[in-house]
């Protein structure tokens, strides 16, 4: 099943209706301007999850409201659990949601083959709907690319971005006057020459299978693979079976026992406890890494660009964003909301929480330069990551299920089977879910 | 030989306690690591190889418990909807259990115990669009009404078989002196089964107070239970151990205290419907 299919009839019905309400819609509009109270007295609900960004958001709406004069409520919710809300309130058509935060590389064809995303192209292009220092462009090519749906339908606003970068100890690394891999080809003498177990391991990545689906691009992107070719399935493609090969083998031989079932949180906890050199994974962590109360490598962490390889240079990046739902009733004044949220003014303070935006300006910040939370080189191997960031996860409907595809191949790859044999299996179970989901 | 019984039953005892104590031990370590964890600063939480005995004491999660989210009006709210689903539970699952008992009306009996095996997560979108066209979602009412689905077949199918020990005959003398049916049920049978109906109370409320899946879809802001409290601990790529153990040490507190006070009741409930005359 397609979205809403556009047939003749709909078509026709469209092109008269536009021709007939064109001139009493624009006409006023053109002459009003943006003007943020427009929608003064409505109220809005929304459905937010919890995650870095949105502590910092909630605090800021009260302004909000008084700068557009409508009333906002709210929920928070753990990110499984509102997404299952969110299930249950669009199934049964109940119009109380007005916009939402949205996981997008988990949900984003998904929710948009359901239609639940409204297209926000006609209102970013509505003078009258986007303040004039909205500035869509600025937003970084990953970023947009991440909001943007197959038939160029822009499904949300982008708001917290998330790249992968490396995670380095400088003291570690100084005492083997060592620095942090720029090839792919110097990451395994790298983290063999940290090795020293059992006090320090070389390296940690997510070994457990579907968690491990978001770091393995890290080295198969840089390595040429891809997932998909043509629309067919490529994950027996040779850059995978290099990819896989390399990544299961510094699991199987540089990482702390137990690795084949490790989350993000035994990888983060390993990496805070002192016991791994080496750790790739997003962004965001690093705000855990720099609290004393949480981790024992204060000040001890070096932040740096993934290496490169013969395939390119990229970070995988994963996209949260504030989208409007189709199912609203007020559509525009949820819209206003969502553009607020992601402003620039909003993203500025969620930098300067620590909490990274696809937003461009913002790094340049005289703000966040002046009172920067992070280190330097934070800042700096995220921007760089930004400038490289590429989708993490393929863009299809049944992204969970791939993840248990690929996650079940690294997991038989790090206990010891052949890459080339545990991906032609993954191969062929993926292209059936493609066929089932994607046609 | 006196001695000999007196050593023997002596061992006797040591090895019941052995035992007790054996069987006890992973349980009461649950408790015991959820206490501790919650009394640790993160970065003991994680530590490896884990501190069982020593470590620095912080009661910083229980402050955040109380400061960073309105714990006390979930405790409430959770409070209110586990009372009101019991007690509403108890009205209408005695007579009924009763009924069930005293006329042996076996089919309704099972056509009850299906709406308890069907999962729950099926009656949620009817649920929901039904609440939400009665504008009832964010309210007590709605919480309590769709939490009666896991009470209300607990509390008739236990009481069913502690309304069968009733003697009939007490019923039939009462009914032969002019009493009438439901004065039969409240004034001889109900008595009798009392530590029953305390039992059946206790396992209500704690199947409420335990309950999320309801709870995340048909609660708001306002009437949102303890067990979602929980969950909002647990943030993107980052679960707070401390804050999360202080608030699962709370949320099991009143239940344990209701337990342990009623305690004498359970064991006298649970074993009174089993004895036969």
């Amino acid at each position: 099943m397609t979205a809403r299919p556009l047939t003749r009839r709909r078509f026709l019905q469209a092109m008269t209706a536009g021709a007939a309400a064109g001139p009493f819609v624009f006409t006023p509009a053109r002459a009003q301007g943006f003007n943020w109270k427009r929608f003064q007295g409505k109220e809005l609900f929304l459905l937010l999850t919890k995650h870095p960004f949105i502590d910092v958001l909630e605090k800021n709406i009260p302004e909000f409201e008084s700068l557009s004069g409508m009333k906002v409520k709210w929920e928070t919710l753990p990110e499984i659990q509102a997404r299952q809300k969110l299930t249950v309130e669009m199934t049964a058509n109940s119009g109380g949601i007005d916009a939402f935060f949205t996981s997008l590389h988990v949900e984003k064809k998904r929710f948009w083959k359901a239609g639940w995303y409204h297209p926000l192209n006609k209102f970013l292009d509505d003078k009258t709907l986007t303040s004039p220092d909205f500035d869509w462009n600025d937003f970084t090519p990953g970023a947009r690319a991440g909001v943007t749906q197959p038939d160029g339908s822009i499904s949300a606003l982008a708001a917290f971005v998330d790249a992968n970068v490396v995670f380095y100890r400088k003291d570690l690394f100084a005492a083997k006057s060592a620095s942090p891999p720029k090839t792919l080809a110097d990451l395994e003498p790298l983290v063999q020459k940290l090795h020293a177990p059992p006090a320090t391991y070389g390296i940690v990545l997510r070994g457990l299978k579907n968690a491990n689906a978001t770091q393995y691009p890290s080295i198969l992107f840089p390595m040429g693979g891809t997932y998909l070719k043509d629309g067919k399935a490529a994950l027996d493609s040779k850059e995978q079976v290099a990819a896989l090969e390399l990544y299961t083998k510094l699991l199987r031989q540089y990482a702390p026992p137990g690795v084949v079932n490790f989350n993000w949180y035994e990888c983060s906890a390993s990496f805070m406890q002192s016991q791994v050199a080496i750790y790739m994974d997003g962004v965001n962590f690093a705000s855990q890494f720099e609290d004393a109360a949480k981790s024992k490598v204060v000040g001890k962490v070096g932040y740096a660009v993934l290496p490169s390889g013969p395939g390119g240079h990229f970070s995988p990046i994963y996209i949260t964003g504030m989208a409007v739902s189709t199912q609203s009733r007020s559509k525009e004044a949820a819209y206003l909301f969502a553009q607020w949220a992601t402003n620039k003014a909003n993203m500025v303070r969620e930098l300067m929480a620590g909490v990274g935006v696809g937003r461009t300006s913002t790094w340049d910040s005289a703000d966040v330069k002046a009172k920067p939370k992070m280190p330097a080189d934070w800042y700096q191997a995220y921007q760089a990551s930004l400038k490289i960031g590429r989708q993490g996860l393929p863009e299809i409907v049944g992204v969970t299920e791939y993840r248990d595809i690929i996650g079940v191949a690294i997991q038989k790859g790090i206990e010891g089977a052949p890459a080339a044999q545990v991906l032609a299996q993954a191969q062929k179970e993926f292209q059936d879910l493609l066929n089932r989901t994607e046609s | 030989m006196v001695r000999g019984s007196a050593t023997r039953r002596w061992l006797g005892t040591a090895g019941f306690y052995a035992l007790a104590v054996l069987f006890m031990l992973p349980t009461a370590f649950v408790f015991y690591w959820m206490l501790t964890l919650s009394l640790k600063p993160q970065v003991e939480a994680t530590a490896f190889p884990p501190s069982f005995v020593r470590f620095t004491v912080t009661l910083a999660g229980y402050r955040e418990v109380f400061t960073k989210y309105p714990f006390v009006l979930y405790t409430w709210n959770s409070l209110v909807v586990a009372t009101g689903c019991t007690l509403l539970g108890l009205v209408v699952g005695l007579p009924a259990a009763y009924s069930i008992a005293r006329w042996r009306q076996q089919r309704l009996a099972v056509v009850i115990l299906v709406a308890r095996i069907i999962p729950g997560i099926a009656y949620l979108i009817p649920w929901y669009i039904f609440f939400r066209s009665l504008r009832m979602v964010d309210t007590y009412g709605a919480l309590i009404l769709t939490h009666l689905i896991v009470g209300l077949p607990i509390i008739i199918w236990v009481m069913i078989s502690f309304f069968e020990d009733v003697p009939a005959d007490l019923a039939d003398a009462a009914l032969i002196d002019g009493c009438s049916h439901f004065g039969v049920f409240w004034r001889i049978a109900l008595p009798l089964v009392k530590p029953g109906v305390v039992a059946t109370a206790i396992l209500s409320f704690v199947f409420s107070w335990n309950n999320f899946l309801f709870s995340v879809i048909l609660a708001g802001r306002s009437t949102r239970t303890l067990p979602i409290a929980v969950y909002t601990m647990i943030s993107y790529e980052e679960i707070n151990w401390g804050t999360l153990a202080a608030a699962a040490t709370l949320i099991t507190l009143p239940v344990l205290l209701v337990a342990l006070l009623a305690q004498r009741h359970i064991v006298t409930g649970l074993t009174f419907g089993a004895v036969k005359q």
